[in-house]
C-alpha cells in the first residue's frame, strides 16, 4: 500500500467514524425524551440552599438563572401542547436572592410573569410581589413603582392600587413628572382606554428593550383597534337601527354617507364586517398583532360615543 | 559494507513563542560507517551529535536530507529490530526494578517471556548488576543507570550500536568495564557508532572518527592522521610539597601552579622527570600521578576553527567539557 | 498488536505503583465507608444513599485519576526521556499511544471493580441481601467507564502536545462543556439568531457529549441505579457506541499529532 493510499484510507475512515458519531448521538437525542415543555426540573428551589452550594459565585449563578429564565420564557412549545409556565418564578426568585440588584430581572420578570397564556402564565400577583422584592431591595428605583401600578392598572384592573404605587414612585427623587399625572388620571374616573394609551405610551417611549418596545407598540395599536372597532360597531347599530337593513359589508356605511371610506387597521389593512359574529374585525390577511381589550372597559368608551352621537345630532347644523 | 549511510542531513529546530525562528543544529552532514568498525562521533557539547543520532533513530525527523542503516531507511519500523541505542544520560522507568526494564526491552523485541527472561539476566551479569535484580531504577545510582543503558541497548543482540556519550557519569572503572564491552562487541563483529566528547575515550577505542561543530562535519577518518598525537609536555602532580622543594623543582625547569593542596608541576620534557619525583619525596612530598600532555581536542578545535566563527562562550564552555 | 499489550501491561504497572492512585482510591473508599454511616442514620433510604455516594464517588473519583494520570502519561515519557528507549526500538508510535491509552484503562477497570466491590460491601454490611436487582448498579458502574474512556482519551490527546497542567484544565473544560451539550442545542433553539444558533448547534454536535453516559431515557442513570430502575439497554448501547467511536477518533487524532513530533 502506497502512502497515499494510507492517507486517503485514513482520512476517510476519520470523515467516517464522525459522521456515525453524528448519527449516535442523534439517536441518542431522539430517545433522551424531554419532559413536555422541555426541561421542567429544576433540581434546587431553595435559594439559601443554592447559595450556600455556589461556593462565592452567586452573582454568576443570578447571571446563569436569569439567562435560564429567559430561555425558559422564549422556548417554543411543541404543537399538541399549551405552553406551562411553572418554572418561571422559581427561576426569577433565585436569580433575584442570587444577586437583588439586578433591575432587570424584576422589570421583565414582572412582565413576563403578569402576561396572560399564551404568552405567560398570567399570574399578576407573582409579578407585584416580584416586584415588591425588587422594591425592597432597592428602594430607589421608580421604575418599580411604574411597573407596579402598571400590573394593577392592567392586569388587575384595580385603579386604586394602581394610583397608590404610582404616586410612591413619583415621590422618589429621580421620578419623572408624569408619573405624578399618571396616578391622578387612574385614581380618577377618567376613561379606561385613555388611561390604558397613557400607560403603554410611557411604556413605548421608557422602554430599554426593543422587545418591550414592540410589546408596547402592539398593545397600544390594540388599543387603535378597539377604539375603531367599538366606533365602527356603533355605527353599524345605528345603521341598522336608522334603515332597518341588515348590514352585509362596511362599504354600506360608506354609501350611506356615515363614514367617508372604511378606516384602516395600524397595519394598513382595512377593517372588516363579519356577519355571523355580527362585529368588526381587523382583516383577515392583516399582519397586525391584537390583544382584544375586555368587555368592561367597553362600556365606558360606549357611553362616550353615545354622549358624543347626541353632541353632535343637537347640534345646530 | 556500508552499515550507516547519511547524506546531505539537515536540521533545524523552530524555536520562539510562535514557531518562526529557526536554529540550524546539523548541516549538511554525509559520512558512511563500515560494518565491523568502531566509529567515533566526536565534538564539543552543541555540535549536533546527538541530533544526527536522534535522526538515524527516528526520534526527530529530519529537515532535509536522508539517511539509512542496514540498506533500510530510518522509518522502517523493522530495521530497529536490529540495531541498539544508548541515549544521552538515559531514563528508565523509575517504578520498574532493572531486570523488569530488561524483560520489558526484549519483549519488544518480539521475545517471548521466558527468553526475555533469561536473557535479562544475562545482560544484568554482563554489565555487572547482577547484584541489583530485584532493586527499583529510581534507586540507582548514575553509573548503574548507565550499565541498565547499555545492557538495555544490547538485549536483542544488535547488528549496529549507537551509544551517545557511553562514558559519561562513569567512574574510571566502569569507563574500563564499557571500553571492554565494546571491545567484545567489535570482537563478535558488531559495528559501534558512538559519541563522545572526550579525546581520551575516542583514541584507545575507535578505528575511525568523524568530529563534528557547530553542525557541519569538520574532518573524518583516522584519529591519528586527524590529531597530531606527540606528547608536547609532561604534568607531574605531588601533594604535601615543601616551600623549599619548590624552589628546587623550579630551578629544575618546571612550572609549578597549586590546586588545593595539590601542586602541578609542568615539564617541557622527560629529561628531568626523575629528578623532580626524586626532589618531592626528598621533601616529604608525594607525587600522585604523571600524565603525557597532548594536543586537546579543544587546541584541535582552536586551531581548525576560525576564532571569529565560535564565540569566546563556546570555548570555555568546551574546555570545561574536555577538562572535565 | 503484541507490543501494544506489553506497552499496556508496563503503563498498567507504572499505574499501579503511583501514589496518586492509591489516594483516589482510599478516598473513594473512605466516602464508601461514611455513605455506611450516613445510611444508617437515614430513614428508610439506606439503600439509595449508599448507591448514591458510591457511585458518585466511582465517577468523580474515577474522572480525576483518568485526568490526572492520563495527561501525565505521555508527558512524562517525552520530560523523563524514556520515550528515547522506546520509540528507537522496533515500536510504531501508534503503537506507543495505544498502548499506553489502553494500560491507563486497564487501570482504571481495575479500580472501578475495586469501587464496585466496595460499594456492594457496604450494601452487605447494611444487611442487604444481594438482590438481583442489584446488577443494575452493574449498568450504572459500565456507563461510568464509558465515560472514562472518552476522558482519557481526550487526557491522552492533550497530553501528546502540551504539558500536564494545560491538558488536565483543558481536560476538566472539556469534561464539563460536555455535559451542557444538550443545553447547548436548546439554547440555540432560543437564539434565533441564524449565526449564533449554528454554532451552537454545531458545537453541541462536535464536542463531546458526556450526557450519553448519564442519562437514559428520561432518568439519569445513577439514579436509575439507586431506585433499582432497569437500564435502557438501547441507550447503553447507543451509549457504548459513542463512547468508542469518539474515543476512537480522538486516539487517532493523538496519533497523527504524535507522528509529527520531535523528541529534544
Amino acid at each position: 500500500m502506497t502512502r497515499l493510499n494510507a492517507r486517503l484510507l485514513a482520512t476517510g475512515g476519520v470523515i467516517l467514524s464522525m459522521l456515525l458519531i453524528y448519527g449516535v448521538q442523534v439517536e441518542i437525542d431522539q430517545r433522551q425524551a424531554h419532559p413536555p415543555g422541555g426541561d421542567e426540573t429544576l433540581y434546587v428551589r431553595d435559594p439559601e440552599l443554592m447559595r450556600r452550594l455556589s461556593l462565592g459565585y452567586e452573582s454568576l449563578l443570578a447571571d446563569i438563572y436569569w439567562l435560564r429564565a429567559v430561555q425558559y420564557y422564549g422556548r417554543k412549545p411543541k404543537k399538541s401542547e399549551t405552553q406551562s409556565y411553572a418554572m418561571l418564578e422559581p427561576l426569577l426568585n433565585l436569580a433575584t436572592t442570587f444577586d437583588p440588584e439586578m433591575t432587570a430581572v424584576y422589570r421583565f420578570g414582572a412582565m413576563f410573569l403578569s402576561e396572560s397564556q399564551p404568552i405567560g402564565p398570567g399570574e399578576p400577583l407573582k409579578a407585584i410581589e416580584l416586584l415588591n422584592k425588587g422594591i425592597m431591595n432597592n428602594p430607589n428605583v421608580w421604575r418599580f413603582y411604574f411597573d407596579k401600578g402598571f400590573v394593577y392598572l392592567w392586569h388587575l384592573k384595580d385603579h386604586k392600587a394602581a394610583g397608590r404605587a404610582f404616586l410612591e414612585g413619583a415621590r422618589l427623587p429621580a421620578a419623572p413628572k408624569w408619573l405624578e399625572s399618571l396616578a391622578a388620571t387612574s385614581m380618577g374616573e377618567a376613561g379606561e382606554l385613555e388611561t390604558a394609551r397613557y400607560l403603554w405610551t410611557h411604556e413605548f417611549e421608557e422602554a430599554e428593550s426593543e422587545s418591550v418596545r414592540s410589546n408596547a407598540r402592539n398593545h397600544l395599536n390594540s388599543l387603535q383597534i378597539d377604539e375603531d372597532r367599538w366606533r365602527l360597531e356603533f355605527l353599524v347599530t345605528k345603521f341598522q337601527e336608522k334603515t332597518g337593513r341588515v348590514l352585509t359589508d362596511l362599504n354600506q356605511l360608506v354609501n350611506a354617507g356615515c363614514i367617508r371610506f372604511i378606516p384602516t387597521d395600524p397595519s394598513g389593512a382595512p377593517y372588516e364586517y363579519d356577519r355571523d359574529a355580527k362585529g368588526v374585525y381587523p382583516a383577515k390577511a392583516s399582519k397586525v398583532t391584537y390583544f382584544p381589550l375586555k368587555a368592561e372597559a367597553r362600556k365606558v368608551f360606549q357611553q362616550k360615543l353615545e354622549s358624543e352621537w347626541e353632541a353632535a345630532r343637537t347640534a345646530p347644523q | 559494507m556500508n552499515v550507516v549511510e547519511i547524506t546531505h542531513l539537515t536540521k533545524d529546530y523552530r524555536t520562539g513563542f510562535w514557531f518562526h525562528k529557526r536554529r540550524r543544529a546539523l548541516e549538511d552532514l554525509s559520512l558512511t560507517v563500515q560494518a565491523g568498525e568502531i566509529f567515533g562521533f566526536l565534538g564539543p557539547n552543541g555540535a549536533g551529535k546527538t541530533t544526527t543520532l536522534k535522526i538515524l533513530m527516528g526520534l526527530i525527523r529530519p529537515t532535509a536530507g536522508k539517511a539509512r542503516i542496514l540498506g533500510c531507511p530510518i522509518d522502517h519500523v523493522q530495521m530497529h529490530q536490529e540495531i541498539g541505542f544508548l541515549p544521552e544520560n538515559p531514563y528508565f522507568y523509575e517504578y520498574l526494578t532493572g531486570r523488569e526494564y530488561l524483560i520489558y526491552t526484549a519483549e519488544l523485541f518480539g521475545r517471548g517471556r521466558a527468553a526475555a527472561q533469561s536473557r535479562a539476566v544475562e545482560l544484568m551479569e554482563m554489565v555487572r548488576l547482577e547484584e541489583s535484580l530485584k532493586i527499583p531504577l529510581r534507586k540507582f545510582s548514575k553509573g548503574m543507570i548507565q550499565r541498565i543503558g547499555i545492557a538495555q541497548a544490547l538485549i536483542n543482540d544488535p547488528r549496529i550500536v549507537f551509544l551517545d556519550e557511553p562514558m559519561s557519569g562513569l567512574d574510571p572503572v566502569g569507563r574500563r568495564e564499557v571500553r571492554d564491552i565494546i571491545m567484545n562487541l567489535r570482537a563478535r563483529g558488531v559495528t559501534v557508532f558512538f559519541s563522545s566528547h572526550i579525546l581520551a575515550d575516542v583514541e584507545s577505542l575507535c578505528d575511525r572518527v568523524a568530529i563534528l561543530n557547530r553542525g557541519r562535519l569538520l574532518d573524518i577518518g583516522r584519529l591519528t592522521e586527524i590529531l597530531r598525537m606527540e606528547v608536547s609536555a609532561l604534568e607531574v602532580m605531588a601533594k604535601d610539597v615543601q616551600a623549599v622543594t619548590l624552589e628546587r623543582l623550579q630551578q629544575l625547569g618546571g612550572q609549578t601552579h597549586a590546586i588545593g593542596d595539590r601542586l602541578h608541576i609542568t615539564l617541557p620534557d622527560d629529561r628531568s622527570l626523575l629528578e623532580v619525583i626524586m626532589t618531592v619525596q626528598e621533601g616529604g612530598g608525594k607525587v600522585i600521578s604523571v600524565n603525557p600532555v597532548r594536543e586537546s581536542l579543544e587546541e584541535f578545535f582552536l586551531k581548525r576553527i576560525d576564532a571569529q566563527y565560535v564565540s569566546s562562550h563556546q570555548y570555555a564552555q568546551a574546555g570545561s567539557e574536555i577538562s572535565r | 498488536m503484541r507490543k501494544v499489550l506489553i506497552i499496556a501491561r508496563t503503563t498498567f504497572k507504572e499505574n499501579i505503583r503511583d501514589k496518586i492512585l492509591y489516594n483516589l482510591l482510599f478516598f473513594t473508599l473512605a466516602i464508601i465507608g461514611v455513605s455506611v454511616a450516613l445510611g444508617q442514620v437515614s430513614i428508610g433510604h439506606e439503600q439509595k444513599i449508599i448507591i448514591d455516594m458510591s457511585l458518585s464517588a466511582i465517577s468523580l473519583f474515577g474522572t480525576l485519576i483518568a485526568i490526572f494520570i492520563g495527561t501525565g502519561l505521555v508527558y512524562k515519557e517525552l520530560d523523563k526521556r524514556t520515550i528515547y528507549n522506546l520509540i528507537s526500538k522496533p515500536v510504531r508510535r501508534s503503537e506507543f499511544i495505544l498502548g499506553k491509552y489502553l494500560g491507563l484503562m486497564s487501570t482504571l477497570l481495575v479500580n472501578l471493580a475495586l469501587m464496585s466491590a466496595g460499594a456492594y460491601l457496604a450494601l452487605w454490611l447494611l444487611g442487604k441481601s444481594v438482590q438481583s436487582e442489584f446488577l443494575y448498579v452493574l449498568a450504572a458502574v459500565y456507563a461510568i467507564f464509558l465515560q472514562l474512556m472518552l476522558v482519557t482519551a481526550i487526557a491522552l490527546m492533550f497530553s501528546t502536545f502540551s504539558t500536564p497542567v494545560l491538558s488536565a484544565v483543558f481536560t476538566f473544560a472539556l469534561w464539563v462543556i460536555g455535559h451542557f451539550s444538550t443545553e447547548m442545542k436548546r439554547l440555540a433553539d432560543i437564539l434565533r439568531s441564524a449565526v449564533t444558533g449554528h454554532i451552537c448547534v454545531a458545537l453541541s454536535y462536535a464536542l463531546p457529549n458526556f450526557s450519553n453516559f448519564t442519562i437514559s431515557g428520561r432518568e439519569n442513570l445513577l439514579k436509575s441505579a439507586a431506585h433499582f430502575h432497569a437500564p435502557q439497554l438501547t441507550t447503553l448501547m447507543l451509549a457504548t457506541a459513542y463512547g468508542f467511536l469518539y474515543s476512537a477518533l480522538l486516539l487517532t487524532l493523538a496519533v497523527f499529532i504524535f507522528q509529527k513530533r520531535d523528541f529534544k
